[in-house]
């Protein structure tokens, strides 16, 4: 019978495996086996006044050690687990706190996503995710890979020189606490929070340290003031719980562990101290051991109280871990977590409510402890406000210490905009250093290699340093937003008129509607089409190069539309495009190092009325000659042909009124092996004729040479 | 970056050598050219070139900041990295330039220079040899060469 419920069990087949201890218990007799895998059960089945009933049961019956609570332990977790805290708990725009430990930036590292953590939480931290965006972060990283955000720690450094202060004291203070000097380190704890009263990892290690002097109560305090700043953080809870446990309050310590464990239920030191615990409220029931009474009467009065009241019955023993008790610590953990969500606006202890309180059955003994912990929420109401500065969105800053000249960019020497840090920590204007790596793919600061972040197409923003400059700089960061806006608008009109510039590509010739696919490597070239691309225009002009000097290029050529663009990894890429209008060069320029030119787009003639005729057996006579020649090719020679330009195309309706002619003449122009001189004659002229008698020309000379 | 005039960067760099400029080195632009900078470095002291002020010209190309700036000595000077020509051997003018770097950077580069010549990476050939042979003679020449043509040249001069 109970390998059937220990089959059931594992099954999670709870229910059944109840109802079969249940009935064994019943036929052959109890035992504690029987009363744990029962109470295991319910427990897995969420039912836990049953649980807890039957497991002090179980504890009568034999000696039961905390690591077989685990089951107890899991079913709890399982229940008070937060569907995803961190969207309910964590205030996520931010610009100077590291979302692991929730305090003011140290050693700042930028990381992909563009989100930046203290150097040391994102090393030791063992999500897998970045806590901001959920992005995956490349675990594990490599100390040595992690550089400082320049810009951002100077600036911290800078602006908040108490919190500053205080971390540095931290830094020390915490190697003493390691050489077990708690005293020496409790001193400069109690230095450190004068300059930052508001860092609760301060607060948090120096209850550390209370704790490690057997002061409970002390730990008990710097543990509930850490609650109270940083209600979202689960390890203030396990401080809590840890001095409450010390301190004899085991069921406070059940509801700070599982406050802890609903926020992250991966703490398993809070785990292990959460069976402890359980072990110990469980073992305290048995009637029969007066020590165990004495014991109890010694720590925690009421509890033993109410033990004599209900002549040891443990289902009123335990009235803060029934399921009704679970449900309602659900809901306590959620206030907390929602009054977390406005913890910007400074934590506010009385709207918190309070567990005992919340309780049902609350006794006057209950009374007496729910008193003692407002006494200490009253205690930590006292902190300071003052030094709130890393915990507000944007903290108000000694404006002498701000200066908008340390968040110019090292290239462009105008405010940084849309700024981003390359993995050795470097900050420039996104444009300003992919235009650089159009050059060379090394730090314009550092020379350190950015072969990879470049491979990786990366442009994250960096979030602080937007934050920063949108806060603390808003009109000049909308001004220097506006230039740049004003920027892509000048780009973006290119060609609208005779007076916009188009860009020119000076490389060989494009026809209308003929594909053509180009590989851009030159830096220059990376930059306009970069520029084609961002200004949303995806065109550019093509011209044939027609003397020594850079500028000569031809005076007529034709427009290219990008279709699409595929990056190789050093910032070359393919450029698919497809030929568009023709036009005529009107006066020629420069920008950025490219040629640029003003231009005059061009149409072919009408047909005339009486050409009509003559024209459209000509039309007839140069598609066929055109079709010959192709079918006339060998068939590689006219894969080759196919892969580049595409298919030969068809007869179109509007052939005599198109503005540029028939497709198919301009993929034949393409297509034959011409001069691009022929090549430049026939594009730049608007009489559709004159082309149709050149094709025509060229075809009959082909066709003798080949005869 | 794009848009016409002047690039902001090299208004700003001017403003700023303006405003507080190298020690030991004077740079101001053209009336005629915003890019052409007429530049004058004194010799460092406790080098051949002491006591000697040397007229150098500086352009910003184009594509500048993208690529490096034009300098070249226009008084003669007898340096190893330095040609008869002027023009100078110095890494971040040429592969070791970026972006980063600036006008101020370069003068200050080009002043080290002077204090510490590089026969190992010549470009006066024959001068190198002379360094590497006889330091002490070639130091010598340098400074002959500094009497001769860095002291009392103040009106900037093509020297050839």
């Amino acid at each position: 019978m109970v390998d059937l419920a220990r089959q059931a069990f594992e099954t999670n087949n709870f229910d059944l495996a109840a109802e079969i201890y249940d009935r064994t218990i019943r036929e052959h007799g109890p035992s504690a086996e029987l009363y744990f895998g029962l109470a295991d059960s319910y427990a897995r089945a969420g039912n836990f006044r049953r649980a807890f009933d039957t497991y002090s049961k179980a504890f009568r019956y034999g000696k039961i050690v905390p690591d077989q609570l685990e089951h107890l332990v899991t079913a709890l977790i399982k229940t008070v687990a937060m569907e995803s805290p961190a969207k309910l708990t964590l205030n996520k725009n931010v610009i100077f706190t590291c979302l692991i430990c929730r305090n003011l930036l140290r050693e700042p590292v930028t990381i992909r996503c563009g989100h930046s953590f203290c150097r040391n939480c994102i090393l030791r931290d063992q999500k897998e995710t970045c806590r901001n965006c959920e992005t995956l972060i490349d675990r594990p990283l490599r100390a040595s890979q992690l550089k400082c955000n320049v810009l951002l720690a100077t600036v911290i450094d800078k602006w908040f020189p108490s919190e500053y202060r205080a971390a540095r004291l931290k830094t020390e203070a915490n190697a003493i606490f390691e050489k077990e000097k708690f005293d020496t380190a409790i001193e400069l704890y109690n230095e450190a929070i004068k300059l930052a009263p508001r860092d609760h990892i301060l607060l948090s290690n120096r209850s550390r340290a209370y704790a490690a002097l057997n002061k409970f109560k002390k730990a008990l305090e710097d543990a509930e003031k850490v609650v109270m700043l940083r209600p979202d953080w689960p390890k203030g809870y396990f401080r809590k719980g840890s001095a409450l446990y010390e301190l004899g309050h085991y069921e406070e310590a059940v509801v700070a562990m599982l406050q802890c464990l609903s926020l992250d239920t991966s703490v398993s030191t809070a785990k292990v101290l959460l069976s402890k615990t359980l072990h110990k409220i469980l073992s305290l029931l048995p009637p029969d051991d007066p020590k165990s009474v004495d014991l109890q009467k010694h720590l925690n009065p009421s509890l033993f109280d109410r033990l004599i009241q209900s002549n040891f019955n443990p289902g009123l023993l335990l009235p803060h871990i029934s399921t009704a008790t679970v449900d309602q610590l659900k809901q306590i953990i959620g206030d907390t977590v929602s009054t977390a969500a406005n913890f910007i606006d400074g934590p506010n202890a009385d709207s918190r409510p309070d567990f005992q309180q919340k309780t049902n059955d609350s006794t006057e003994e209950q009374a007496s402890t729910s008193q003692e912990n407002h006494e200490l929420h009253r205690k930590s109401e006292k902190i300071p406000c003052v030094g709130s500065s890393q915990i507000k969105e944007s903290p108000n800053v000694d404006s002498s210490l701000v200066s908008k000249e340390d968040f110019e960019c090292s290239l462009c020497y105008r405010l940084l905009y849309q700024p981003v840090t390359t993995p050795c920590g470097h900050t420039f204007c996104c444009q300003c250093l992919y235009r650089c790596l159009d050059h060379c793919a090394d730090c314009p600061l550092c020379k350190s290699s950015l072969v990879q972040y470049l491979a990786e197409r990366r442009q994250t923003v960096t979030q602080s340093v937007e934050g920063i400059l949108e806060n603390y700089f808003p009109e000049a960061y909308s001004e220097r937003r506006k230039n740049h806006e004003d920027e892509m608008v000048e780009l973006a009109s290119m060609g609208v008129d005779k007076q916009h510039d188009i860009p020119i590509f000076v490389c060989t010739l494009a026809f209308p509607k003929v594909p053509c696919p180009l590989h851009i490597f030159e830096p220059r070239y990376r930059l306009m089409v970069r520029q084609c691309m961002e200004s949303g225009t995806r065109q550019f002009g093509m011209c044939i190069c027609v003397g020594e000097a850079e500028e000569d290029f031809s005076d007529y050529g034709c427009m290219l539309e990008i279709r699409d663009v595929r990056y190789f990894p050093d910032g070359r890429s393919l450029v698919d495009c497809i030929g568009g209008k023709r036009f005529r060069v009107l006066s020629k320029g420069k920008r950025d190092g490219y040629n640029t030119a003003k231009v005059e787009y061009m149409m072919d003639n009408p047909v005339k009325e009486n050409e009509i005729q003559e024209m459209t057996s000509l039309l007839n006579k140069v598609y066929d000659m055109c079709k010959n020649w192709i079918d006339s090719l060998s068939s590689s020679q006219k894969q080759q042909i196919l892969n580049h330009f595409g298919e030969y195309p068809g007869r179109e309706p509007d052939e005599l009124t198109a503005a540029n002619g028939p497709m198919w003449q301009w993929w034949m122009i393409a297509v034959l092996p011409l001069q691009p001189s022929i090549q430049l004659t026939l594009l730049s002229t608007s009489r559709l004729k004159k082309r149709l008698l050149g094709l025509r020309q060229i075809l009959g000379f082909l066709n003798s040479k080949n005869n | 970056m794009t848009g016409l005039g002047l690039p902001r960067r090299i208004i700003k760099e001017t403003q700023r050598l303006l405003a507080e400029p190298v020690p030991g080195i004077t740079a101001r632009p053209d009336d005629a050219n915003a890019r052409y900078f007429h530049v004058v470095v004194a010799g460092p002291s406790e080098s051949p070139y002491e006591g000697g002020t040397f007229n150098l010209e500086l352009f910003l190309p184009e594509e500048y900041p993208m690529s490096a700036p034009k300098v070249r000595f226009m008084t003669k000077i007898y340096h190893p990295n330095i040609d008869k020509l002027g023009r100078i051997c110095l890494d971040i003018l040429k592969d070791k330039w970026s972006p980063a770097l600036q006008i101020r950077t370069v003068l200050l580069s080009i002043q080290a220079l002077l204090s510490a010549p590089n026969p190992d990476d010549p470009l006066a050939n024959d001068v190198a040899e002379q360094w590497k042979s006889n330091e002490a003679k070639a130091i010598e020449f340098a400074r002959q060469w500094t009497r001769q043509y860095a002291m009392n040249n103040q009106t900037p001069q093509p020297s050839f």
